[in-house]
C-alpha cells in the first residue's frame, strides 16, 4: 500500500491535481484507508474540506445513514471498479444538498493505489430540470390555449410543434403534421405569398408578415414569421371573418357613396333629422334651395334652421310621430332671408326597438309652381270677367242702338222744343250708356294688359286668345308690353265666336 | 252690281228686328232701297238676288259665321261696299278688306249716314 505522500507524489507526477485543480466539479482523492489525501478548490470551496480538517470516517461528505452504502462503494473501488451513486452532503452552513458521486481506482502497476472520485452539486440541476419541465409545461399549456394558432418547423421546414387552435386553421391534426415537412403537407404553400414570407423570413432573419387570402383553405389568414435559431416560428390567425367585414364594409361604403352621389343629383331637397330633427344629412339639392351648405346644416336644428312659423312644423312633427308618414305644404326659410314653399313629405323610422330614429324629409321647391298657379287663376278670373264683359256690351249695344238712331231720327222731324229737349235726352242717355259700356270693357280687360317676363317658361295662352305671363324670376331681364287691347286687324286674328 | 236707274239699295243683315228696323228708316229716309235679312245663312242669296249698293253686316249673325259670309258674298261680288257693325269695339279682320268699312254700335246717327253715303259714292261714281 502506498503512503499519502507516495499518491501524492503519483498525482503531481501525473498531472492529475493541475487538471482537476479548478474544474467546477468536486475533486477529491482517497487513499485504500480512508483517508482524504487531495481536495480541489471547488470541494474546499463548496464543503469546506481539506485534507488537513477531514476527520474520518467521511466528514461532512456522507450523510451518517448512507455511511454503510458509501463504505461499499468504496470497497468495490478497492477492488477495481467504478462506483456511481447520489448522497447528501451537508455544507458549512448546515444546508444539505444532493451530490453525485462518480468513484474510479486510480492504478499503480496494476494496482489500486487510491480511489479518484468526483462529485457534482444537482440539487440546482434538478431545481432548474423542475423549472423548465414547468415551463415547458405552462407554455404548452398556454399555447394549447390561446386562440391564436402557433406553428414551429425545424430548420429543413418540418413541424416540430402546433397547437389545437393551429390544428384547427390549417384543418390538420397535430398527429397527422409532426415531423412532416410542410412544403409536402402543403404543396400550394410553397409558392403561396405564405410560402414566400416563410422562406423570406428565414433568409433575412426578421419578422415577416403577412395577410392574404389562402385558396385552399377557404380562408383569410395573418400569418407572423419569426425566425429562431432551431427554425421558423409562425403566430398564425383565421381573419376571414374580419376581412369578409372589411370588404362588406368597404361594399356597403361604395353602396353609399353611389346613393350619396344618386342623391346629390336629385332635384329635391334630401333631408335626414334624428327624432330631435337635429340634422344629419343635407344633399346637394337641398343646399342650392336654401343656401346653406352641409357643413353648415348638419347638426343643427332643421325646426330653428327653416321654419321661421313652428305651428305648421310642429303639427306636422306630431302627425309623423302618429302616423309614421306627413306630407303637406310648408313655408321655409332660407339663408337669404326669402320664404319659399315646400311640397315636404315626411318619413319615420324605427330602431330594433320600435323607438323612432330617424325622420327622412323629400322638399319639392314648389314656389315658383304655387305662384304661376294664382296667376293663372287670378287670369282665368280676369278672362272670364272679360267675356262677360264682352257679350254684355254687345247685347247692351245692340240695345241702345236703336234708341240712339231713333232718338236722332225722330229729332231731326221734330219742331216742339220740349220733344226736342226730350229727345235730346234719349240720345245722350244713349251715349252715356254707350260710353259706360266701353269703360266696363276697359276695366274688364285691363287684366289683360300685363308685363311678360322673358323667361324659359313661356307664356299660359286662355281661350280668349289673351296671354297670362308667368312670374319674374330673380335673374331674368323683364319688359312689358300691352299683349291685348284694341286688336289691330294686321296683328291679332279675330274670334268671331265671341264678336 | 247696282242699277243706276233707280235708288240705291242696301241690304241690311242684323238678326235683331229692332236695329234693322231704325237702320231702315234710316236709310229709307235718305232715299235708299232697303232688303232686311236676319239670319246669317240667308245674306249670299239676298246679296245674289237683289245686287245691292251696299251691304250692312252685323258681325255676329245666327246662321253663318262672320268669316263664312264674308268670304262667300266676297266671291260673289267683289266689290261691293260692305259696312261692318259691331256691338262689341273690337275690330274683326275682315275690316281691312278692300270696299269695306266698320262702325261700333251705337252709330251715331251723322256718322251712320256719312259712312253709307261714302261707301255708296264708291259704287255709284262713274
Amino acid at each position: 500500500m502506498m503512503v499519502r505522500s507516495q499518491i501524492l507524489e503519483l498525482l503531481h507526477t501525473s498531472g492529475i491535481d493541475r487538471l482537476v485543480h479548478d474544474l467546477p466539479d468536486a475533486m477529491f482523492v482517497f487513499d485504500l484507508a480512508g483517508s482524504l489525501i487531495y481536495a480541489n478548490a471547488q470541494l474546499t470551496a463548496r464543503l469546506g474540506v481539506t485534507p488537513e480538517n477531514y476527520s474520518l470516517p467521511f466528514g461532512s461528505l456522507v450523510a451518517a445513514e448512507q455511511r454503510d452504502e458509501v463504505r461499499a462503494h468504496f470497497a468495490a473501488v478497492a477492488r477495481g471498479e467504478t462506483a456511481h451513486y447520489t448522497n447528501a452532503a451537508t455544507l458549512p452552513d448546515g444546508r444539505s444538498v444532493r451530490v453525485q458521486v462518480t468513484l474510479m481506482p486510480l492504478l499503480h502497476n496494476d494496482e489500486v493505489v487510491a480511489i479518484v472520485g468526483m462529485a457534482r452539486d444537482i440539487e440546482e440541476l434538478e431545481a432548474s430540470r423542475e423549472i423548465r419541465s414547468a415551463l415547458e409545461s405552462r407554455l404548452e399549456s398556454i399555447l394549447n390555449s390561446v386562440s391564436d394558432g402557433f406553428l414551429f418547423f425545424s430548420p429543413d421546414w418540418r413541424f416540430t410543434y402546433i397547437n389545437p387552435r393551429g390544428e384547427a386553421i390549417v384543418q390538420r391534426s397535430a398527429s397527422e403534421l409532426i415531423g412532416r415537412s410542410l412544403w409536402e403537407e402543403f404543396p400550394e404553400a410553397e409558392d403561396s405569398g405564405f410560402g414566400l414570407a416563410y422562406r423570406r423570413a428565414v433568409a433575412e432573419n426578421h419578422t415577416v408578415t403577412l395577410r392574404d387570402r389562402y385558396e385552399p383553405l377557404g380562408s383569410w389568414l395573418e400569418a407572423s414569421a419569426y425566425p429562431t435559431p432551431d427554425g421558423l416560428a409562425v403566430y398564425l390567425r383565421d381573419v376571414t371573418a374580419e376581412e369578409d367585414s372589411r370588404l362588406q364594409l368597404i361594399a356597403s361604403e361604395s353602396r353609399l357613396r353611389s346613393l350619396g352621389a344618386l342623391l346629390d343629383v336629385a332635384h329635391d331637397a334630401i333631408i335626414v333629422r334624428d327624432p330631435h330633427h337635429v340634422i344629419q344629412y343635407w344633399n346637394a339639392a337641398a343646399a342650392r334651395i336654401y343656401g346653406w351648405s352641409a357643413e353648415e346644416a348638419i347638426g343643427t336644428s332643421a325646426r330653428d334652421l327653416l321654419y321661421a312659423r313652428h305651428d305648421e312644423f310642429d303639427e306636422a312633427t306630431r302627425r309623423v310621430f302618429a302616423d309614421g308618414h306627413w306630407r303637406g305644404e310648408l313655408a321655409q326659410q332660407t339663408k337669404w332671408g326669402d320664404t319659399i314653399i315646400a311640397d315636404s313629405s315626411w318619413t319615420l323610422t324605427l330602431d330594433g326597438q320600435g323607438e323612432p330614429e330617424t325622420l327622412f324629409t323629400v322638399n319639392t321647391n314648389i314656389t315658383d309652381r304655387k305662384r304661376e298657379e294664382a296667376i293663372l287663376l287670378r287670369a282665368q278670373r280676369l278672362d272670364s270677367l272679360g267675356t262677360f264683359a264682352g257679350g254684355l256690351a254687345h247685347d247692351l249695344n245692340n240695345v241702345l242702338t236703336p234708341i240712339l238712331t231713333s232718338a236722332q231720327l225722330l229729332a231731326e222731324q221734330e219742331a216742339d222744343p220740349l220733344r226736342q229737349r226730350l229727345l235730346s235726352s234719349i240720345e245722350s242717355s244713349a251715349l252715356r250708356g254707350a260710353e259706360m259700356i266701353r269703360q266696363v270693357l276697359s276695366f274688364a280687360r285691363a287684366g289683360w294688359k300685363a308685363s311678360e317676363c322673358r323667361s324659359t317658361s313661356g307664356s299660359f295662352w286662355l281661350s280668349s286668345g289673351s296671354c297670362v305671363p308667368l312670374p319674374c324670376r330673380r335673374t331674368s331681364r323683364c319688359r312689358s308690353r300691352s299683349v291685348i287691347g284694341r286688336r289691330t286687324p294686321s296683328a291679332i286674328a279675330p274670334n268671331f265666336s265671341r264678336c | 252690281m247696282a242699277d243706276r236707274g233707280r235708288n240705291p239699295t242696301v241690304v241690311i243683315a242684323d238678326d235683331d228686328a229692332l236695329i234693322r228696323s231704325v237702320l231702315r228708316a234710316t236709310l229709307e229716309g235718305e232715299g235708299f232701297r232697303v232688303v232686311e235679312v236676319g239670319d246669317g245663312s240667308a245674306v249670299t242669296s239676298a246679296v245674289a238676288s237683289c245686287a245691292p249698293d251696299l251691304l250692312i253686316l252685323d258681325v255676329r249673325m245666327p246662321g253663318s259665321s262672320l268669316a263664312q259670309t264674308f268670304a262667300e258674298v266676297r266671291a260673289g261680288a267683289t266689290d261691293l261696299p260692305i259696312l261692318l257693325l259691331s256691338g262689341q269695339p273690337e275690330v274683326p279682320l275682315e275690316a281691312s278688306s278692300p270696299q269695306t268699312r266698320y262702325l261700333s254700335k251705337p252709330v251715331p246717327l251723322t256718322q251712320l249716314r256719312s259712312t253709307v253715303t261714302d261707301l255708296i259714292s264708291r259704287t255709284t261714281r262713274p
